[in-house]
């Protein structure tokens, strides 16, 4: 252990050195942990642990530990995961140090990755006390469950993969188990309802019946997050144990059954690394790479000429990757809605939130979402690549084409987001062609900024300064909207709620003439930027 | 040195080598030759041990996954990837804890890196490389335990010309101390007048093996011709 031990204390006394040798970066996380710091200080409403939200929160805890868990066993049955990076490989595996220690290595670092995306979690600690009245106990106690997860997640999938992976029978065998554990628990659901009657309050109440304590991983951890909130420590630590148990025996089986576990982590090893290189030389969005994608049908969709070729080429890429014009995105994006749904209709019942506020807050949280998917989209990528600097047409157009799928995606992911949202939260009809219009020109503003910033700075390089330039040109070309819409909002909530709706109006009038002029005056990007 | 008897590796149903059997000697700078995607790759990973395969890899009697015969394989990988947070001479430091080397080691670390031109970059972290400057550093790392056997998987691609040519006086000196140097390239010319022994791959199997000294090419036909005369009609 040695060497293992050198390599992970150097590289932490690295990375301390050449943090110091970087102020700018030290300011960044001092923002960071005093944003942390000041999430976490006590909150002043004093609402005890034992409130009303906590069956929610029971029942979504379990659907997203069971969205991990199903992510990792389902890539532990297919294509694997790792705990490892490319030096790794070629240095530690080809090293006469024992595939046991190096095993064991990998989980240490692991445990480190985890538990820094857990320090994140401390952000939602404000939340966890306005909605859900968690204060020391329990707000320990879901960052903890959140931690334990992300850990169990990842072992059990280089397990999954490590022990199934040569046998296609164990393979089967596990997707048998997964999905047929999957199938059980809808039908269940399903049966509950029919028994219940379809109400919202029976889906968070099937959460809450005692066996889904015992789904494994998910429910054990689910239970061990409860336990700790009621009270009940030695119920919460024995489902913790079992959480643990499992992974470790998973572990020590590999360590004992399979010191031959180099091939089950070196593709995955490859394609992190692949994926990472391609992100640091700027290919936004190169998280895609390496998915499985079947060519399928040959040809480019429709007859795209010219500029118009751009819009074409996204649909036939959207075609292998996507589901229609949407893809994994979308998805967070109209789950993220139906939670949003149930939570706005259940405070909207009990009269601590107003139809109003629900759609502000919903509009708000779904375009915040909706930036981060923009800028990992078609368009920014389409910049990493030669072609739209080298096709002969006119700049206006090819701008305007390689746009085109953003657009339409994001109108498409915001009638079905906010048709959802209307439905389950009780809104007005009219939200939804308003708040989808409105999200899908919001995409454009945020190319905008993009266009904006990248126009202003050329071939500059420098990550601080075009990043600095995006806030800037972010409020610029935001912030007079968000004013109108905000002062519309109020002046009609004030008048009788009927005419909300030209606050949107406004909003995507605004958005459109905008976009639409930087989109002209930018036009130049393509002959200032470099690749 | 190295001896390779009946090695087969399938991913699935894909069959990426076949049935391959081919020796190497001490002291001898053997090449593997092929197209792309002719299975190379897959054929070094699996000699040094990082795939799972049928058949066996013996090196210098020991099974190649065996913690005997890792002490004595060294290997450059053909993804220089380095530890981001690690200087150069913590590379070297950490080889030499990995392999348990003795104290003379650092002073080989330093003759190494004097000679691929890496003595100004000791302080340098991994991320503040270059890649050609990474594939130094893998080399270094990779001789460093003075192995009998070393795998080079393409080690000239992104190398400046000072340290090609460096690097092949460092193979040939390898050879001529009675290491086993094997080196997988599709660059026909990078290895022209270095080899003792070629071994032509094309789709997973080896379809000509040649010995510079039993059975030297005919006149004046090279590396590049015999190549060509094997593989066309095959890839």
């Amino acid at each position: 252990m040695r060497a293992l031990s050198y390599l992970l204390l150097t590289s932490m006394k690295n990375f301390l050195r050449q943090l110091l040798k970087k102020p700018a970066l030290i300011v960044v996380y001092v923002l960071v942990i005093a944003m942390m710091v000041f999430a976490m200080l006590p909150g002043g409403n004093g609402l005890t642990t034992n409130s009303d939200m906590l069956p929610i929160l029971r029942a979504l805890a379990f659907c997203v530990f069971g969205f991990i868990a199903y992510s990792s066993v389902s890539k532990g049955l297919k294509q694997g995961s790792t705990f490892f990076a490319m030096p790794d490989v070629n240095m530690l595996f080809t090293s006469p140090i024992r595939p046991q220690a190096v095993l064991l290595y990998g989980v240490i670092k692991q445990m480190g990755v985890s538990a820094m995306a857990t320090l994140f979690m401390c952000f939602q600690i404000p939340n966890m006390r306005n909605l859900l009245h968690l204060e020391g106990t329990g707000i320990f106690a879901v960052t903890s469950a959140w931690f334990s997860i992300l850990v169990c997640a990842q072992v059990v999938s280089l397990c999954t993969y490590s022990l199934t992976a040569p046998y296609p029978k164990r393979r089967r065998i596990g997707n048998y188990i997964m999905y047929g554990l999957i199938a059980a628990l809808v039908l269940g659901l399903g049966v509950y309802l029919l028994y219940r009657g379809g109400e919202m309050q029976a889906v968070i109440d099937y959460f809450g019946l005692p066996f889904m304590d015992y789904v494994p991983f998910v429910g054990w951890i689910n239970a061990y997050m409860m336990g700790l909130i009621g009270g009940e420590t030695g119920r919460a630590l024995m489902f913790l144990l079992l959480a643990v148990f499992f992974p470790a025996l998973g572990i020590t089986l590999v360590q004992r059954t399979k010191s031959d576990y180099y091939e089950d982590v070196l593709q995955a090893t490859e394609r992190t690394y692949v994926t990472k290189q391609a992100m640091k030389d700027g290919k936004i969005g190169a998280k895609n790479l390496n998915e499985n994608v079947r060519a399928g049908k040959s040809g480019i969709v429709g007859k795209g000429q010219g500029a118009s070729i751009f819009f074409y080429r996204h649909l036939t890429e959207q075609r292998r990757t996507g589901m229609f014009i949407l893809d994994k995105g979308s998805l967070v994006v109209i789950i993220g809605a139906a939670i949003g749904g149930i939570i706005f209709r259940n405070l909207t019942a009990k009269g601590e939130i107003t139809p109003f506020i629900s759609s502000l807050i919903a509009f708000a949280a779904l375009s915040y979402i909706l930036y981060f998917l923009t800028v990992t989209g078609k368009f920014t990528q389409e910049l990493t690549r030669p072609f739209i600097y080298l096709v002969p047409a006119p700049e206006v157009l090819k701008l305007l084409y390689s746009n085109l799928t953003t657009v339409l995606k994001a109108l498409v992911e915001g009638i079905i987001a906010f048709s959802i949202l209307t439905v389950l939260a009780g809104l007005p009809w009219w939200f939804v062609p308003m708040a989808a219009l409105t999200y899908a020109t919001l995409s454009q503003v945020y190319i905008s900024m993009s266009i904006l910033s990248q126009r202003i700075l050329g071939g500059s390089n420098s990550k601080v300064l075009s990043t600095i330039l995006y806030f800037v040109s972010g409020s610029i070309l935001l912030g007079p909207g968000a004013v109108i819409f905000g002062v519309l909002q109020a002046v009609f909530y004030f008048n009788g709620q009927q005419f909300l709706f030209v606050s949107y109006i406004a909003a995507i009038g605004y958005n459109i003439i905008i976009s639409g002029l930087v989109l002209f005056l930018g036009k130049g990007i393509l002959r200032e930027v470099e690749m | 040195m190295l001896v390779v008897s009946h090695l087969t590796k399938k991913y699935g149903s894909t069959l990426a080598n076949e049935d391959l059997s081919f020796s190497l000697g001490a002291g001898e700078i053997g090449v593997l030759l092929g197209p792309n995607g002719a299975g190379k790759s897959t054929a070094i990973k699996c000699i040094m041990g990082l795939l799972r395969f049928s058949g066996t890899v013996e090196i210098d009697g020991n099974s190649n996954k065996s913690e005997t015969a890792k002490r004595i394989m060294g290997y450059v990988p053909e993804m220089p990837a380095l530890y981001d947070l690690l200087t150069v001479e913590e590379h070297a430091e950490f080889i030499i804890r990995a392999y348990r080397l003795d104290k003379s080691a650092g002073d080989y670390a330093n003759e190494l890196m004097d000679r691929l031109e890496l003595s100004d970059k000791r302080k340098k972290l991994g991320k503040e490389l270059s890649k050609g400057m990474q594939q130094k550093v893998s080399i270094m790392c990779a001789l460093l335990p003075r192995p009998k056997m070393v795998l080079l998987d393409e080690p000239l691609v992104g190398l400046d010309p000072h340290a090609i040519k460096e690097l092949k006086s460092i193979l040939m000196e390898l050879r001529d101390q009675g290491t086993a140097v094997f080196v997988s390239t599709h660059m026909i010319d990078s290895v022209e007048g270095l080899w003792d022994k070629v071994f032509i791959m094309v789709n997973g199997h080896i379809v000509a093996t040649r010995d510079h000294d039993l059975e030297a090419l005919s006149g004046n036909e090279s590396l590049e011709d015999l190549f060509f005369s094997i593989t066309e009609g095959q890839g």
